[in-house]
């Protein structure tokens, strides 16, 4: 048998003491419980975050090979890493993928969330479809994709352009074509989680704004531009500052797919570091190349917040 | 307790440190050789090594071996060094063994090794440093080109070529039709480029590993030769394809290949048809008119550390890891070859033809990589520079020019 008990609702604080903002009584001990609660993710964070970056800033001031002892170099690596070509290069690769493929992933995302808003037939099917890519191993997808851009008449890619007449591209293989074809397959891989975000959001909308609408007599295009954008700014906020921070960290799908070429056509941010870090073996300027990562991500994120608007739907 | 701001920061920076001297005593210890090998990867391979090889070891140690792949290599070894678990035993790339070296981690190695074992002398500068013995060659992977003997004869083509001019020639007299006549790019472009200098007497460091040898002229030599070469429409470097598609030379769009005794295994189970004796046959890079040729030496070299609490038992081990009949184990198991040439017999071996003609031409091994206590730091940037002249990024002086701007940088940070 089981028996329940009815919580005695929580005395409320008397107006006075609420005025002078003293918490004490049952409003202490919520205050204790709360940080209780909140000390384990704030150890994890300590330990796992806040330490590795404390270090991290530290070792970027060093000479480090992680064999013999580091030697304090002052701000020569960072000096190093203004006069480095290829950083920067790396740096030009990371913003072409972030400018011109996150805009172009959230606008295709934005467009099958609405129809797959609109309860068409088989919803369920090709929302698992278009999720798909984004929870595939991304080793998984750059082989797939290594196959497609094949440089040989095999080649899917190849196989398509044949149809129209059109030669066997080197895609990977040429400078000029690498990047745009690494551009495709970042696009493909992040429509999936994207569209997920804007269709949680669009089925959070009021229909009552849509009734009125229709009352007032605004067509579809006026309904989406006038409600469904505007209202989606949080999600917008969201998808874009998750998108920036995930075109920074793009790693595996350059490491299978190009190695950051040809002629480091194809390079980006986070592959430098590791080539700097456990190939070339220079630790100092790899943490301080990723403290400028760092200071990049937050940048992009408050310029995100200013011109999406945050998180506020309002 | 208060702690107060400096504490916490002092702390912090400490932790790490703190972390590493724990791991000093988890690492090493003595009774137990820890081996650390970029090779005997899946069950097979594994079983081999295990089972073959480390279980019939008398010595007075038990053995734990850490598998990783050869990309995560210098990673593992690496952050295993920062947090003092360093192997007693380290199978290693070529042009490893001066940068570990030079830092104290590879233990010198007896002199007189080499005629121990009766590896071939040509091998030695692999494993020296400051003209000491530092590691071993444990199984060879070798870089020869291997042609299309149907289409030679279709061709009537009869001799091999005996210098790059004759090289050169031939290719052109291969343009014809769809094929490609050499494919020297689906290799490591680095190693391609290497392998030319080499052919023209270039290296890439001076004796002592502390300059920059290659800016003499062969480097920028190699470097258009084989611009030559897709001048001349002999080769194509957007033909090339990443590691593990088939290469074009299999798929017999291509007649000759700039190959590897590592791709014997792949060849084998893939394009049996093209590795009888009457479908191919190979030949050396021959070298500038009046060089002798020359065999591409990689493969895995076996080092010892030199803090290891086991050193006597780890080279005890090293000795027995050189018996022939269990190198010619793992070379068959890896698809490397034994780095000895009086080798018992063995059908395995024998069946493969690009191992056997590799092993009997050890004698002109004078291609490697490194050669320099910097060579870690440049090594991963000289690809991209070579890719960038391949692909009408820059010129042959301006890459150049570049590699020895990141060359020099390196070598300057030499202590």
């Amino acid at each position: 048998m089981t028996t329940t008990t009815t919580p005695s609702a929580p005395p409320s604080t008397p107006p006075a003491e609420r005025a002078t903002g003293k918490a004490r009584g049952p409003g202490k001990r919520e205050a204790r419980w709360g940080m209780i609660l909140a000390a384990p993710a704030f150890l994890h964070s300590l330990i796992w975050i806040g330490i590795p970056v404390i270090v991290a800033l530290g070792l970027s001031f060093t000479s480090y090979d992680m064999v013999t002892s580091p030697v304090f170099v002052g701000f020569d690596n960072y000096a190093n890493i203004f006069s480095d070509a290829l950083f920067w290069r790396a740096m030009r690769n990371n913003l072409v993928l972030a400018v011109v493929g996150i805009p172009v992933s959230m606008l295709i995302a934005l467009v099958l969330a609405v129809l797959l808003n609109r309860g068409v037939r088989g919803q369920s099917l090709f929302r698992t479809l278009i999720f798909l890519p984004h929870v595939t191993a991304t080793v998984a997808v750059a082989l797939i994709w290594l196959w497609i851009f094949a440089a040989t008449d095999n080649g899917l890619a190849n196989v398509a352009l044949s149809f129209f007449g059109i030669d066997a591209q080197p895609w990977l293989n040429d400078p000029d074509t690498a990047l745009p074809a690494v551009l495709v397959v970042t696009i493909w891989q992040g429509i999936g989680l994207k569209m997920l975000i804007y269709l949680a959001s669009l089925q959070g909308l009021s229909p009552e704004l849509y009734e009125a609408a229709d009352i007032d007599g605004a067509g579809p295009v006026r309904k989406f531009v006038s409600i469904t954008v505007p209202m989606l700014r949080p999600a917008t906020f969201f998808v874009l500052v998750t998108s920036i921070v995930a075109n920074f960290q793009t790693f595996d799908l350059i490491y299978v797919l190009t190695l950051g070429g040809p002629a480091n056509s194809t390079t980006v941010i986070t592959y430098q570091i590791y080539q700097t870090a456990f190939q070339q073996l220079r630790m100092g300027l790899a943490t301080a190349q990723s403290v400028i990562l760092l200071l990049i991500l937050v940048a992009l994120t408050i310029l995100s917040r200013k011109v999406v608007g945050g998180t506020r739907g309002d | 307790m208060t702690i107060s701001r400096r504490a916490l920061l002092g702390s912090a920076l400490a932790a790490p440190f703190a972390l590493s001297a724990c791991g000093q005593s988890a690492g090493s210890r003595p009774g137990v050789i820890r081996v650390i090998t970029p090779d005997f990867a899946g069950t097979d391979r594994r079983l081999v090594l295990e089972d073959e090889i480390l279980a019939t070891f008398q010595g007075d140690a038990s053995t734990i071996v850490d598998y990783t792949g050869w990309d995560r290599l210098n990673e593992k070894l690496t952050t295993g060094i920062a947090s003092g678990i360093i192997p007693d035993a380290i199978m290693i790339g070529v042009g490893w063994i001066p940068p570990f070296a030079s830092k104290g981690v590879f233990d010198e190695l007896p002199d007189d090794l080499f005629s121990q074992f009766g590896i071939n002398d040509a091998l030695r500068p692999v494993v020296e440093f400051e003209g000491k013995l530092h590691g071993l060659p444990y199984i060879t992977e070798c870089r020869m080109f291997m042609y299309n003997r149907r289409i030679f004869d279709e061709r009537g083509i009869t001799e091999v070529p005996q210098s790059l001019t004759e090289l050169r020639d031939l290719c052109r007299e291969l343009q014809d039709g769809e094929l490609l006549p050499i494919d020297i790019f689906s290799n490591n472009p680095r190693q391609s480029w290497l392998h030319f200098m080499a052919a023209l007497g270039g290296t890439l460091f001076s004796e002592d590993g502390r300059e920059t040898a290659f800016t003499d002229g062969s480097g920028a030599e190699a470097l258009q030769f084989m611009l030559d070469l897709v001048a001349d429409g002999s080769a194509d470097f957007n033909r090339r394809v990443s590691p593990g598609q088939p290469r074009p030379w299999q798929r017999e769009e291509a007649i000759i290949d700039l190959t590897s005794t590592g791709e014997w295994p792949n060849l084998v189970e893939q394009s049996p048809a093209l590795i009888t004796e009457e479908a191919s046959d190979f030949f050396l890079m021959p070298g500038a008119d009046g060089n002798d040729p020359v065999l591409y030496l990689g493969g895995t070299m076996l080092a010892l550390a030199k803090d290891s609490p086991n050193r006597e038992v780890a080279e005890e081990l090293l000795h027995h890891m050189f018996e022939p009949e269990l190198l010619l184990a793992a070379g068959n198991a890896n698809g490397k070859l034994p780095p000895v040439q009086d080798l018992p017999p063995d059908p395995d071996f024998e069946s493969n033809r690009m191992g056997v003609f590799s092993n009997a031409n050890y004698d002109y091994a004078g291609a490697f990589e490194g050669g320099s206590a910097a060579w870690m730091e440049i090594r991963e940037q000289v690809g991209p520079q070579i890719e960038g002249a391949l692909t009408g990024q820059q010129g042959v002086t301006e890459t150049i020019d570049n590699l020895a701007r990141i060359s020099n940088t390196a070598l300057d940070r030499l202590t």
